[in-house]
């Protein structure tokens, strides 16, 4: 029997370090944007630092939209080879719980995906004197891409730590 | 954007893609939605609501959601065509408690979806080393 010839099989290991190192730069931007826009949104702060801390929102608002979109379109390169390889021949016989935990963290970074393009939409032209009304929208956004971000590194270490690729 | 009402009136369209996209999410995965599937193995799409060989539902799903998000991303970008700052904020707050709600819904949905999710194992080749 021939093994079955599976989309970027060959490609696997350099696509999973690529996603990784994505996916931390991901972590920081976003660990970033959730305390500078906290901070705008609760903070009574003068026009000068309110500046500075909305050029960093716009920053960081740029800086996730192209890690979500860089590090989610890795793992969709990714998948159809976890999916036999990894999940189906591996994860489901001998740790299912790190197949389920994967398909979790997949489904809660594929929820964030609007919240990223919402914040790189919006986020990137923030003007903190006219947008002060948008603060609070903004700071819900970008906890909840932290949230989620966060579980899915932790979740991605941990399968990986099983079996990565 | 130029305005206020401008920055508001582009929130407001992105909180309707993330409302419409979650909404999107949760009910095909609550419900039998037919989907495009891709088959790893034979690598070709079936479109199916549960299809019997072994495939990936994730791209399906993610393709309908952007879609059904993006036209109502759309949708609220028109529907607000000279609205004014104080039904711009209601419709922001509005919409951003959808999106909220919508968020852990579909989170918790998953999760208890998968917690407790059984493996199905494939068929070892014959020239298989688990490393």
């Amino acid at each position: 029997m021939t093994p079955p010839h599976i989309f970027l099989e060959g490609w696997s290991r350099a696509l999973l370090l690529l996603h990784a190192l994505v996916a931390l730069a991901l972590a920081g931007a976003a660990t970033h944007l959730a305390v500078v826009s906290l901070r705008l949104w609760r903070s009574a702060l003068q026009a000068p630092a309110r500046a500075r801390l909305a050029r960093l929102a716009r920053i960081y608002a740029q800086v996730i939209g192209a890690t979500y979109a860089a590090a989610f379109g890795l793992g969709l390169l990714m998948y159809p080879h976890y999916r036999y390889v990894v999940r189906a021949l591996y994860l489901d016989r001998y740790d299912v719980w790190a197949a389920n935990l994967f398909d979790i963290k997949e489904n809660l970074a594929a929820l964030g995906l609007p919240l990223a393009i919402a914040v790189w939409a919006v986020g990137r032209k923030l003007d903190p004197e006219r947008d002060r009304a948008l603060a609070g929208w903004l700071a819900f956004l970008a906890v909840s891409i932290w949230l989620l971000v966060g579980a899915a590194t932790i979740s991605g270490l941990l399968v990986t730590d099983v079996r990565g690729v | 954007m130029s305005g206020p009402g401008a920055a508001t009136r582009a929130a407001v369209s992105a909180s309707a893609l993330c409302a419409g996209y979650l909404a999107t999410y949760f009910v095909s995965t609550a419900l039998p939605t037919p989907l495009f599937w891709y088959a790893p193995l034979g690598r070709h799409v079936v479109w199916s609501v549960h299809p019997a060989e072994l495939a990936c539902d994730f791209y399906g799903r993610v393709a309908l959601a952007l879609a059904v998000g993006a036209a109502c991303g759309a949708l609220a970008w028109a529907l607000t065509r000279g609205a004014s700052p104080a039904r711009l904020a209601r419709a922001l707050r509005l919409l951003g408690a959808w999106t909220a709600a919508l968020l852990v819904f579909t989170a918790a949905l998953y999760v208890y979806r998968l917690a407790g999710r059984r493996g199905s194992p494939m068929p070892l080749p014959p020239d298989y080393q688990a490393r």
